[in-house]
């Protein structure tokens, strides 16, 4: 019973509102001297290469998931009504392909409202004020605590996370963390391979700027480019999200090595783009490197930035080879 | 003080809407002459949770949209209410606060204890760690 | 210098009594009293004795075990003639030494020589007293009482059939080989079975079995057949395998439902049949869910309006409705538009099921939603609506006092949910 509440609760936040929310703080961000290299995941050259790298793999957007059964519904279309379906699911599943941003943490509020020695131990606990009124978005709601010792304080990032669920709750949120995202459980779940049930979740519960949410997901990002198992979130939103993170990090010789073994040559270039443009700013991209093909710049990437770079020619090699062969025989 | 305004005879006050032994409070908005727990509602603009949550926390939530067009037209405030919009920093501090505080202080100074001691151990901690020696066993 | 002492004793009481058993009687008091006292027979340690009477001739001496058990196990001539004692509750003679074994007893004690070897190795074994047994009575009694009951060959409750322990719904086994062809993965379910007659100018009322069976491979292959005898078993037996002879392929969608819904009738037997999707089950007349196992349809729904009862028809109804099926291509190829398929699990993501093959599409669009009966769902039902009587509350919930009740127990209708969560630690 307990599963079928959480999987019926299991929806997705849209991801449209999320870049729009979240653009907004990084663009704050970026008039500060320190600007994180985060925050090219706005970027719409990123943002391009990201959607397009993700793959439209059919069985996969077709795989089944958890609902409610009932039954199939068919019509009888003409081609015009056909396009028209087909538009409007390619719409839909453009929403569901929407990669959750990659952010850096949300710096932690500590801002004293007044002191008051006054009302010292006025009373035992904390009192959490919270503003209720309509038509206020849930970031600029003002949540204010009134501690024992009488300091009126605005609330930690926890804390007014905490009173928006209580007093708007998400829908699939619950009020306390679930248990699979401590470490214990978390582990666990990467050893069955539940990546995505664990990043969909994660989308859920947490906002993508929150503490948690960045623990989780860059956990599992972690664990997948160590077993090299990027391949069980191609054509799911989190693709894009584990190949900008691991680019930030540094750490795509995997990714590159397995784009490689599954003859998305192209796509390993565009990663590099990304690569470039995060980590190059000011050079921007290597001389003449539109005019390279995706094999030499490849290679180029290999020998000049990789840390792995062997890894890279050695998939590469082996994807000659198999081309060969296949133009022989 | 004479007050002025559209809804003169309202008052914004506390009604308790909890249960036996387990307070919980509206703040409502209705006509001063009504019963606060049973009479008639105008609008109900907030809540009072008196008893701590697992982060020992009393929340209070207000539409202070609705509290400030509300008191802007006439309505009285009751001092229970005052007193908890004092300690948001909506209000100026009321003086009851203000004179509870400094007897607390007394009191500890004295070595006694206050009245509202906190619930010995909440119902889903003992839960959850039950469960948790469970799964450990 | 016993033996005296006793006669004399025995010779006094003898006159008070008259009671020749007496004597053996007194000596087992004697002994009990010379245990406590020390000295065996010494009259005057004997002054409180307690005499009570005692008859050796009783019921249980005077008739032998056969006798005995004659009269628990009989039945009366009268009882006879209605039948008793044939059935479960008539009682068998019970072998009561059946369990007892020499040496064994109450006392768990190890006899060698008995019941255990005498030498063990070079050393020589000696009784030993061995901790209580205290299931021994147990067993001997449950021993004694599995004589005394009838026992069934009875049949488990998923492999009993409609009712009772009556041949409909029962699974029979596949048909007799035809020659090199064994019938492997098939299985057959008697469906109806019952006793038909007619008139001869001979032997007048003639009565024969008619068994009525469906066999099937659980995987599209299946078939029907009716059998009479005079013999029940060799009426199943023969409509078993002329069911064998008639096996037709089943066109099932995605081996799990039929194509479409349909309307089919036989007789006055009017199936309507709907497709069900995955993980629906089978929600219908008996007869058909027991043909659809053996079809290997697992989701599927039927009304039977008419007549339910007509096994036979219902039968013919069912298979004549599944040959008749459409597949979707023959369905797109007819009408000429394309078929578009949209599901739960895909998030009702759109997926063209089939396209006409020859023609081109349709340029005028088909009438969908506008007219009910153009939908898919009514494509196949000719305009014939199942009948669906509106459903009556119960009397009770007309009764103030049930009304009550709801309000009563109002305040705890989440109780349950919440208390899973409060224990999962979510809320």
């Amino acid at each position: 019973m307990l599963l079928s509440h959480l999987t019926r609760n299991l929806r997705f936040n849209s991801g449209a509102t999320w870049c729009r929310k979240f653009s907004r703080t990084v663009l704050a961000l970026n008039d500060t001297k320190n600007v994180s290299k985060y925050a090219m995941f706005f970027d719409k050259r990123v943002q391009h290469i990201l959607t397009d790298i993700t793959g439209r793999d059919e069985e996969k957007i077709y795989r089944p998931r958890y609902r409610d059964t009932a039954k199939p519904t068919y019509r009888l279309v003409t081609d015009k009504e056909l396009e028209k379906l087909k538009s409007d699911a390619e719409e839909k599943i453009q929403k569901t392909l929407q990669i959750p941003p990659v952010l850096d943490e949300k710096p932690d509020v500590n801002v004293i409202l007044s002191k008051d020695e006054a009302l010292a131990e006025h009373d035992q606990f904390n009192y959490v004020f919270t503003d209720i009124s309509y038509n206020i978005p849930h970031e600029k709601r003002t949540v204010t605590v009134r501690e024992k010792d009488g300091t009126l304080r605005l609330a930690t990032n926890d804390e007014h996370k905490r009173m928006i669920q209580v007093y708007f709750p998400g829908e699939g949120r619950k009020h306390y963390m679930p248990n699979m995202f401590t470490e214990k459980h978390l582990e666990r779940l990467l050893e069955e391979g539940e990546y995505e049930y664990i990043l969909d979740r994660a989308c859920v519960q947490f906002d993508p700027d929150e503490t948690d949410y960045i623990r989780v997901t860059r956990r599992v990002y972690e664990y997948i480019a160590d077993r090299s198992d990027f391949m069980k979130l191609y054509s799911t939103r989190h693709f894009g999200a584990a190949a900008f993170f691991l680019t930030v990090q540094k750490n795509i010789d995997s990714f590159i090595a397995v784009l490689i073994n599954s003859n998305l040559l192209h796509s390993a270039k565009s990663l590099i783009d990304v690569y470039y443009m995060v980590h190059n700013q000011e050079q921007g991209l290597p001389k003449e490197w539109s005019n390279l093909s995706d094999e030499e710049a490849i290679m180029m990437f290999a020998k000049q930035e990789a840390k792995d770079g062997s890894r890279i020619e050695l998939a590469l090699q082996v994807y000659k080879e198999n081309v060969e062969r296949e133009m022989s025989s | 003080m004479p007050r002025f305004g559209l809804n003169v005879g309202l008052a914004i006050r506390l009604a308790r809407r909890g249960c036996t032994n387990r307070p919980f409070y509206h703040i409502i908005v209705q006509n001063a002459h009504r019963n606060p727990d049973t009479g008639k509602v105008l609008e109900e603009i907030g809540s009072y949770d008196p008893m701590v949550n697992r982060y020992k926390e009393k929340l209070v939530s207000v539409n202070f949209d609705r509290l400030k067009f509300y008191y802007a037209s006439g309505a009285t405030i009751h001092k229970d209410v005052s007193h908890l919009l004092g300690l948001s920093g909506f209000f100026p501090i009321s003086p009851k606060t203000i004179i509870d505080a400094q007897r607390n202080r007394e009191k500890l100074a004295a070595g006694e204890k206050l009245n509202d001691e906190p619930p010995e151990l909440l119902l889903h901690e003992t839960l959850k760690s039950e469960i948790e020696k469970k799964r450990t066993e | 210098m016993a033996a005296p002492i006793k006669n004399v004793f025995s010779l006094l009481l003898r006159r008070n009594f008259g009671n020749s058993s007496i004597n053996s009687r007194l000596s087992f008091i004697a002994s009990s009293e010379s245990r406590i006292i020390g000295n065996p027979y010494c009259l005057h340690n004997l002054k409180n004795v307690n005499f009570s009477q005692k008859r050796a001739a009783t019921f249980f001496n005077k008739i032998d075990a056969e006798n005995l058990w004659k009269g628990v196990v009989s039945v009366s001539a009268a009882g006879k003639k209605r039948g008793r004692g044939k059935r479960v509750g008539r009682k068998k003679v019970t072998d009561l030494n059946r369990g007892q074994v020499m040496g064994v007893g109450k006392a768990n004690i190890e006899w060698p020589g008995l019941n255990s070897p005498i030498m063990k190795g070079k050393e020589v074994l000696r009784r030993k007293q061995l901790p209580p047994n205290p299931d021994y009575a147990a067993e001997i009694i449950r021993l004694r009482d599995s004589m005394s009951r009838i026992r069934h060959p009875g049949l488990s409750p998923l492999l009993r059939g409609f009712s009772g322990n009556r041949f409909p719904g029962q699974s029979v086994g596949p048909p007799d080989p035809i020659g090199d062809y064994s019938f492997e993965g098939f299985d057959t379910i008697v469906l109806e079975f019952k006793l038909v007659a007619n008139m001869t100018g001979t032997l007048g009322r003639k009565q024969r079995f008619s068994a009525f069976v469906v066999t099937g491979n659980k995987n599209g292959l299946a078939g029907f057949g009716l059998g009479k005898s005079v013999k029940g078993k060799s009426a199943i037996r023969i409509a078993k395998n002329r069911a064998a002879l008639q096996l037709r392929y089943i066109n099932r969608f995605e081996n799990h439902t039929v194509f479409h819904n349909m309307f089919e009738q036989n007789k006055s037997s009017k199936l309507y049949i709907y497709k069900k999707e995955k993980g629906h089950g089978l929600k219908c007349h008996r007869v058909i869910s027991k043909i659809c196992n053996l079809i290997g349809i697992t989701d599927l729904h039927c009304k039977v309006e008419g007549s339910s009862a007509n096994v036979q028809a219902i039968t013919t109804a069912f298979f004549n409705a599944l040959q008749k099926q459409e597949t979707h291509q023959q369905l797109a190829d007819r009408m000429n538009y394309h078929l578009v398929e949209q599901r739960a699990e895909h998030d009702w993501l759109p997926r063209v099921v089939a396209s006409p093959s020859h023609n081109s599409v349709q340029e005028k669009s088909y009438r969908n939603e506008e007219d009910i009966d153009g939908s898919f769902e009514r494509i196949y039902f000719d305009g014939k609506v199942h009948y669906q009587p509106q459903k009556r509350s119960p009397f009770w919930t007309k009764l103030k006092t049930w009304e009550k009740k709801c309000k009563n127990v109002a305040y705890q209708r989440n109780q349950p949910k919440a208390q899973i969560l409060r224990e999962a630690g979510l809320a």
